[in-house]
This record gives C-alpha cells, structure tokens and sequence, in this order.
C-alpha cells in the first residue's frame, strides 16, 4: 500500500527545507554583501542617489521587515528586477527555463541510461577488461573539468571532425516550433515538424553528451558496486543452482535490486546537472537559465544571480523529495519505517 | 591503523593505480614549488609579436593572446591550484570536525540546530551555492576559496558526527566518561584520533573536488582574475581562440585532469590501505 502518511510526512518536509532555502538566499542577498544599493547605483553614483534606491529597496527598515517583503514578493513570484535588463527575473528566467530542463533530461537520459549499461557491464565481468576500461572512463570522468571537456569536444566534432554544430537549438534557418512546452523536442512532434526535431536532436547531443559525462561515471561506479553485492548475495546463489539463466538472473533478479541506490545517486545527480548547465550552456551558447545567469555574473547583476539560485535549489529540492517518495514506493523495505 | 614504511611501499607495489596517484601528486607538487626554476619565461612576460604561436621548441605549449608562454603559465598554475584545493580542504575539515563532533557527542538540541544547518547548505547544488556566495562577497580568489569551503564543510560535519556517534558508544570511551573526564578532553584524544582513516580519505578526494569547482568557479569569471595563470581562468580566454589555437586550452585543462586524478587515485588507494576491508 502506498503510505499517504509517509507523502503527507515529505510535503510538510518540503516546507520547512523552502522556508531554510529561502531564509539562506535572503541571508545571502541581503545580509553578506556590503551594500546592495550600492551595487545597483554602480559606484559613481551620488549620495543622494544612493539614499534614494536604499529608500526604495526597503534597506533602511528592520532586517525582519525587509524579510517579510522578501517572502511576500517570493509567494507572489516577484524575484526582483534585473539590473542588466531592467525586466522582471521571473519572466527572464520561465522564458529561458525550457531551454535548461531540455538540455539537462537529455543529459540525465544519457548519463542513467548509459552509467546503468556500463555500471551492469562492469559489475557481470568483474576484473576483466571491460571492467578495466569502465574504471579508467569513471575516473576520467569525475577528474575531467566540464568546462574544459566541452572546448575540447568542440575542437573535436566541430573543428577537426565538423559532424556537430557549434551552437545554439536548432538550426538558424529553421523557425522554432510554436510554444507548447518549450522544449524544441516535444513542441516539434507536437506540430509534426520533424525537421525541427532533427534539428534540435542533432544541436543538444554534443552539449548534453559534455554535462553527461561526469554524471554518468558516478551512475556507472554506484551500479557497478550496488551491483557487486547484490550478485553475491544468498538468493542469486540459490537462482543459480536452480539452473536459471545468467541472462535472466542478472537481469530479472539482480538489476531491480541494484537499481535502488542509484535511484538516489540519480537525484542528487540533477542538482549537479543543474550547476554544470551554467558552464556547459555558456560553452555551446544554449540559451537557457545557466548562460542567462553567466551573462548576469559579468554585469554583477545581484538579482538574476539570486533568482537563479532561488529556482535552481527549489526544482533541486523538489525532484529530491519526488526521488524519496519514489524510493518508498519501489522499496516496500522502507515503508512505514522512520526515516 | 599504523603501518611500518616498508609495508606501505608493499601494498602501494601491489597497487599500480594508487602508485600512479601518488607519483601524479607528487609530479604536481614538485612542479609547482620548482617553478621558477622550470620555466623558461615570466608567467606575466607579454611578447605581443609572438601571440597564439603553435606549440614549438621555443614554448612547449605555444603562446597566448599576449604571447606569454602557456607553459610558464600552466606550470605556476599549479602552485594556485594546489594551494587552493590544500586550504579549502584543510580549512573545511577543520571546522567541519569541530561542529561535527560537538553535534555527534552532544546530541539534542545542539545536534539538531547542526544538522539543520548542514542540511540547508546541503539543499543547494554545490556549484550553485558557491555561484551565490562567491557573487554576493564579490569576485576574486579569496573569497571563490571561502565560498567554495562553507559548501564543502557539511560534507566533513556529517562523516564525523557519523564517527563520533559510533564511537561515543564503545567500551574505552564509556569508560574514560566513567572516570569524568572532561567532554571535551575525551574527543580530543579518544575520538578524534579514532576517526582519522575515514577522515585523510575524504580529504585527499576533496582537494580533486575542491580544485575542480575552484576552477570552474574561476572559468565563470568569480574566481581568479587574469592576468593570475590559474587553470580555470585561463580556460575562460582561451575559449575564444579554442577552435584556431587548440593549444591554448589543451593544456591547462590536461593539468586539472592529472591534478584531480592524482588526488582521486590517492584518495581511493589510502581508503584501501588503511581499510584492509574495503580491499578487493
């Protein structure tokens, strides 16, 4: 049975961990910097002006009255107004938000499917070569700088090897498809645009290929090793001394147990995702969150940058604990126990 | 678990990958400290008429948009690195240790308000929070160093408690309470010297952790700021000659991969060397 209580139980966690996010990014936008109206008025500004924006930024009221306004205007989405664009954070961030959730599924897609491939593969031939190799590609993986494994697949597949294009969604002479979800890929089956679905696959798989990386080496360590101690276990012994296949043991009975882990290691994954979009985005011009927050970072544009932390840390939040309601639904284990 | 020199040496004999980590550290360290006496050039000598030359005798990585040698720069490079992931760590450890015992030994009220704390910090991506942090304090190495330590401080807060909560409950340390020692004195010299395996383990991982994110931090542009020959930096200016120069970004970048490999490869040989259990 699906425990109500444990989800209830979650919801009400979710709660308190906004109220700690929220209450830390305030920390950090109000309370750290020296002076927030200072950053805005730029520091050629007169005294005057700079009284004036403190007046109206609320910064010369009590440190709990400016938190309430903080949190009405962040119930009401308000997530202040751009420095560099002079336009709400909100809407700056939902429009490019799509273009960020694209390029990171594709990248989860890659790093779950291909680490559970590699991590299985590895675990079944232990010490073998093919064993070898995935350890060598792992620790590759979680050494290598993203920043750099992207410039270098760029010299790679766009100078030496051109079968990759350098930048963007889709192809500049391609319209992109009509606003549905956002995410080129979706909106481009919808309408039967398939040529803008070639477009789009063919633009995302060198830079969700680049973030996926490091991600999948750590799925493929976490499969190979929860993988290890399940095929050592009494019951697979017993399988096998049944005479049932090696094929359908490993993949019947040993997978779904070793799968559970790496469930959690695959939330916790995203966050990483979500940080490594800044640099990946940055690298092959994708217009989403994470080159809208770096092009902020060079204005030091103090609004967008708490923006995004605000909107990257709740999805973060909210797919952990969707992770954790997973997790109890997959593993009757744990049900109904204390977390 | 103490072993004698010779048997250290035997078991890292026995184990090719934890040698080549450590010889990579040591290569990274030497280098660093030597550097003045490797390189050839100033990192800051400009010689704009020898700008983007391709790898040669002359410079063994080419020249930058400046003409400086990308070598002299990759190799005083790993001064900056290696001192930044060494403080990062070290610093992160040590206040992670304090509140992480306090929180495991106390228990209670003290050790709630700790985790809840820690598990804020922990609600945030990594990168992200040291990207808030780093732009609130302003840019700048220093405070990429701080930032990217208050990240990494829960990490060591929660391995100790998990230590000290273990070890709180076994039979020497009940006694030394017995005979009213002082908390404070039996942390120091009955837990903490207990919990120094799991603890050089996580630290050598996280200088590679620490090293990474520095330089992606100063790849964004918070952290260090050219002209200063960091790796990450370098990599931020050289993307826009990458696709004509390959060199340029080649080369600091096989820097950080070694550097962190080095330390990842260590870090996974030590766990072994001192855990005889977590041996194959």
């Amino acid at each position: 049975m699906f425990s109500f209580r444990f989800v209830l139980k979650n919801i009400m966690h979710l709660f308190i961990v906004f109220l700690g996010v929220s209450i830390f990014t305030f920390f950090i936008s109000h309370v750290i910097p020296g002076d927030p109206a200072r950053m805005l008025v730029g520091p050629h500004a007169s005294q005057e002006a700079l009284e004036t924006t403190r007046v109206q930024l609320g910064l010369d009221k009590p440190i709990i009255v400016q938190y309430e306004k903080y949190m009405v205007d962040l119930v009401h989405g308000d997530l202040g107004t751009s420095i560099r664009t002079q336009r709400p954070v909100a809407s700056e961030l939902a429009k490019c938000f799509p273009a960020t959730l694209e390029l990171t599924m594709v990248a989860m897609f890659f790093a779950v499917v291909f680490g559970i491939i590699l991590g299985v593969a590895a675990a079944v031939n232990r010490n073998k070569w093919i064993d070898h190799v995935s350890r060598i590609f792992s620790l590759v993986g979680v050494s290598t700088p993203l920043f750099w494994s992207g410039v270098i697949a760029l010299i790679v597949f766009y100078k030496l090897i051109p079968i990759f294009p350098a930048s963007g969604r889709i192809d500049t002479f391609l319209s992109p498809p009509p606003h549905i979800t956002g995410i080129y890929i979706i909106d481009g089956l919808i309408a039967g645009n398939f040529a803008v679905v070639i477009s789009a696959i063919h633009h995302i798989i060198l830079p969700s290929v680049c973030l996926a990386y490091v991600q999948l080496a750590i799925v493929a360590r976490q499969v190979r090793s929860s993988m290890i101690d399940v095929l050592e276990q009494d019951y697979i012994r017993t399988a096998k001394a049944c005479g049932i296949p090696r094929r359908t043991i490993i993949y019947k009975y040993a997978l779904k147990n070793a799968l559970l882990p790496t469930l959690t290691v695959t939330g916790l994954t995203i966050g990483e995702l979500l940080g490594g979009a800044i640099i990946t985005e940055t690298i092959f011009a994708w217009p989403g969150m994470g080159k809208y927050v770096m092009d902020s970072i060079s204005f030091l544009d103090f609004p967008s940058i708490m923006g995004f932390t605000l909107v990257v840390s709740f999805s973060y939040v909210l797919i952990n604990i969707g992770v954790d309601i997973l997790y109890s639904f997959l593993n009757p284990q744990i049900k109904g126990v204390e977390k | 678990m103490i072993y004698s020199p010779k048997k250290v040496m035997a078991i890292l004999q026995q184990n090719t990958l934890t040698l080549i980590g450590a010889m990579l550290v040591v290569f990274i360290i030497f280098i660093g400290f030597a550097a003045p006496f490797i390189c050839p050039y100033d990192p800051n000598l400009m010689d704009i008429p020898a700008r983007l030359q391709a790898p040669s005798l002359a410079h063994f990585f080419g020249t930058d948009e400046m003409g400086r040698d990308v070598f002299t720069r990759v190799i005083y490079g790993a001064r900056i690195s290696i001192t930044v992931g060494l403080s990062i760590v070290i610093i992160a450890a040590g206040i992670g240790c304090f509140f992480g015992s306090i929180s495991g030994y106390a228990g209670g009220k003290v050790d709630r308000i700790i985790m809840a704390a820690t598990d804020m910090v922990l609600s945030f991506p990594s990168m992200v929070l040291a990207l808030a942090l780093t732009s609130a304090m302003g840019p700048g190495l220093f405070n990429t160093m701080l930032a990217v330590c208050i990240v990494r401080i829960p990490l060591y807060v929660r391995l100790m408690r998990g230590q000290v909560l273990i070890l709180k409950q076994m039979q020497y340390v009940r006694a030394a309470r017995t005979f009213g020692e002082r908390p404070g004195k039996i942390v120091l010299h009955h837990i903490i010297p207990n919990c120094l395996t799991p603890l050089l383990v996580q630290m050598t991982l996280g200088i590679g952790d620490a090293i990474l994110i520095a330089s992606s931090m100063s790849f964004i542009g918070l952290g260090a700021q050219p002209p200063t020959p960091e790796w990450g930096a370098m990599i931020a200016t050289a993307r826009v000659y990458a696709i004509d120069q390959w060199w340029y970004a080649a080369f600091p970048g096989i820097f950080i991969l070694i550097t962190v490999m080095g330390f990842n490869l260590l870090g996974d040989g030590i766990r072994d060397i001192l855990d005889p259990r977590s041996r194959d």
